[in-house]
């Protein structure tokens, strides 16, 4: 998912480095170019997944400070995703005190929408929440989002060996609970 | 076995990830972002710090100016001791230093002057002949 660059597209790195120059347009496309994938971990990754459009919104306005005096360390991508890791488990967190500072998203425009798309992060939610926390980062990383290993090694900050052996011991537990799923339903 | 077990697998892997995709952002949030950080469209404040800077050093270089102006009239005369304090003061002994030899000088001495011309010579049988006093007295041991 990350560094998609064809011909015509721009890298990650230079996308940030026009960015960092004042170049807004880069982190439009920044933005255009992550917003489903970090949409779409913040459903995962949150209790309650109507709060993942402001949980997005939020890790981009923590990324339009944080990208500015990025250092390239990592990859921009690994960035955003501890981020929104970081966002979600604040959130998540502040759920459950009771006490939340975000606002339920008010897209009604297409209600049906809405609700298939929760419906859908809801069973994919099910499907990996019994897994442990360093496997349903896996699965997510490599198996959802395409990462390589070794890009999921980074984001992970483990060995790519570490990532073989807990996508290997994830997906033996996905096959269990799906099949589970299936019966029950 | 295998290979329909890693097809199972697969086809799991598929599916899930096809779930997973099928979760898109809604359509206005990339607006709504761009909304927010036009809000926050960055400021340069690369001037701040030495903004701040200056005054802070201007301050510091003024008040060190002051203190070395007010010092200086201690620094240049030394405090007048008191007459008591003076007084306590035990009188100090020069130091009993030999002085080297370098300092040792050796006073010029005149030269003597030259021994006068005798008119019988140095020979003290010719002064007895010349001198009849000497001649007189010097005869009982000597012209014995």
């Amino acid at each position: 998912m990350p560094l998609m660059t064809s011909s015509n597209e721009k890298s990650d790195e230079e996308l940030v480095r026009q960015f960092q120059k004042g170049n807004m347009d880069a982190f439009d496309k920044i933005v255009r170019r992550y917003q489903d994938s970090i949409f779409r971990m913040a459903s995962v990754w949150l209790h309650d997944s109507q709060y993942s459009a402001d949980v997005a919104q939020e890790v981009f306005l923590r990324g339009f400070k944080g990208l500015r005096s990025f250092r390239f360390r990592s990859a921009p991508f690994t960035w955003l995703y501890r981020t929104t890791k970081n966002v979600c488990r604040e959130q998540n967190r502040r759920r459950k005190t009771e006490s939340l500072d975000f606002e339920p998203i008010d897209d009604l425009a297409n209600p049906e929408t809405e609700m298939s798309r929760h419906s859908t992060a809801r069973e994919v939610r099910q499907l990996i929440a019994k897994l442990p926390e360093r496997q349903k980062e896996v699965v997510l990383l490599r198996l959802f989002e395409d990462l390589s290993v070794r890009d999921t090694a980074k984001a992970m900050r483990c060995r790519e060996g570490t990532v073989k052996a807990l996508l290997h011991k994830a997906t033996q537990r996905l096959k269990a609970n799906f099949d589970s799923q299936r019966v029950e339903t | 076995m295998n290979s329909e077990t890693d097809k199972v697998e697969n086809e799991l892997e598929s599916e899930l990830r096809e779930r997973y995709r099928s979760i898109q952002a809604p359509p206005h949030l990339a607006a709504r972002i761009r909304a927010r950080v036009s809000d926050r469209q960055p400021v340069s404040r690369r001037w701040l710090p030495a903004c701040v800077a200056l005054p802070v050093v201007i301050a510091v270089v003024a008040i060190l100016s002051i203190d070395i102006s007010r010092k200086s009239p201690a620094l240049t005369s030394p405090p007048r001791p008191s007459l008591a304090a003076l007084s306590r003061l035990a009188p100090s002994k020069p130091a009993n230093v030999s002085p080297s030899l370098s300092h040792i000088k050796t006073v010029p001495r005149p030269s003597m002057p030259k021994k006068p011309a005798l008119r019988w010579g140095n020979n003290p049988h010719t002064y007895r002949e010349f001198n009849p006093l000497h001649k007189f007295e010097e005869n009982d041991y000597e012209y014995v």
